[in-house]
């Protein structure tokens, strides 16, 4: 049987993504339904409608768009805050804000790789994106998620949680860097 | 990472099928796991990566870009097939050979009919999500209705989807227990796609 599975790797650590969320079940369910629609709860707790359009990347945007440096509205993000994940969770609930301020981290631009062949028959692909400590003091990341920016027939972006997951404590010191990536695959 | 940690799926699928006679009860059912097939990956993870160049393979084998570019849409995978279809929505057929993850159509399809070895394709339904904690559920079903003259043995399931116009390509198949469908009997097929927190 084959499985998609998923993988979340900060720093040197790497951890078992378990958590997409049920935002990300509603965009499945409108792409099962070419013509419908998606009712998805945005990362500022209002109800959207998108999905007609809303093919227009769960990562990127139209074009395979990534987020650039210093945009940490949608895109990888990381937090602070180690509450349990809900289903409903439709945020990070305590994002690290982009900046060099005590408890900040820089956001890199977002890069994604092609589909490669990881072995034989099985498909994998990344996205990842580094988180920079430029502020004077340690900052710890307890948690991390994906947002993405599914389209709408206004062609107004609304940034989306699709999964969040909980790191356990990942302390990034002044002048470093953390790498933060997701991968994607089937495996047998 | 522990190997236990390593399996664990982003994205499952159950199977259930149901026989029911012409009174309307169920006579036989089965239930197991999917076997998800790369084409279903393919096109989440086009859906996820735009820049994606390593396309899936539709049922006549062809590798196919994934577009409903018309609708506005590049990673629509339509389920929703008519009464009839028998290119997108779930698959039925006759043939169980083992599912290996390249398969990428089903392995002998049950034609659309009421002639002998046929059978009588419902609409596709695709239901409306259902959160439960911890799991999220989204079921996709279909009934068969055996108006030929004779008994149709089900070997195999599976589900088709349209990419783009023309194009459709198998998102998974699964090999079942022989299942009896006598002349006058339905097949009720329920597939549920569910994450996991």
């Amino acid at each position: 049987m084959t499985k998609l599975v998923a993988t979340i790797r900060i720093g040197d650590k790497i951890i078992p993504m378990r958590s997409p969320v049920s935002n990300f079940m509603y965009l499945l369910h409108a792409a099962f339904n070419v013509n419908g629609n998606a009712n998805v709860i945005d990362t500022s707790n209002t109800a959207r409608t998108v999905g007609a359009y809303g093919g227009y990347g769960w990562v990127g945007t139209a074009g395979g768009t990534q987020p650039a440096y210093g945009i940490s509205t949608w895109g990888i993000q990381v937090g602070s805050n180690a509450t349990g994940v809900a289903l409903t969770d439709y945020k990070l609930n305590t994002q690290i804000a982009h900046g060099v301020g005590a408890g900040e981290l820089k956001y890199s631009g977002q890069n994604v790789s092609t589909v490669v062949t990881a072995s034989g028959a099985n498909r994998s692909f990344k996205i990842f994106r580094y988180f920079t400590n430029d502020s004077a003091g340690d900052v710890t990341i307890r948690e991390v998620g994906i947002v993405m920016q599914p389209s709408t027939s206004g062609a107004v972006p609304y940034p989306v949680l699709v999964a969040r997951d909980l790191t356990g404590d990942i302390v990034v010191t002044p002048t470093n860097a953390v790498p933060v990536e997701f991968t994607w695959q089937t495996t047998a | 990472m522990t190997e236990t940690e390593e399996e664990h799926e982003f994205m499952g699928v159950e199977w259930e099928v149901e026989v029911r006679d012409a009174d309307g009860n169920i006579t036989d059912s089965k239930k197991g796991k999917n076997s998800l097939l790369n084409g279903m990956a393919y096109e989440l993870l086009w859906g996820f990566n735009l820049s994606v160049t390593d396309y899936p393979y539709d049922i006549t084998n062809a590798q196919v870009v994934p577009t409903w570019l018309t609708l506005g849409n590049m990673c629509g995978m339509d389920i929703n097939g008519a009464a009839g279809d028998v290119v997108h929505g779930i698959m039925i057929g006759t043939n169980n050979t083992a599912v290996v993850a390249t398969d990428y159509k089903m392995g002998t399809l049950i034609a659309n009919g009421i002639g002998a070895g046929q059978m009588q394709y419902l609409i596709t339904t695709c239901n409306a999500v259902v959160n439960a904690s911890p799991r999220s559920n989204l079921r996709v079903d279909r009934v068969f209705t055996n108006g030929s003259p004779g008994a149709i043995t089900v070997k195999e399931l599976g589900m088709y989807v349209l990419i783009s116009a023309a194009k459709t390509i198998c998102i998974c198949r699964d090999v079942i227990a022989d299942t009896a469908v006598a002349a006058g009997s339905s097949l009720f097929v329920k597939y549920t796609i569910y994450i996991t927190i």
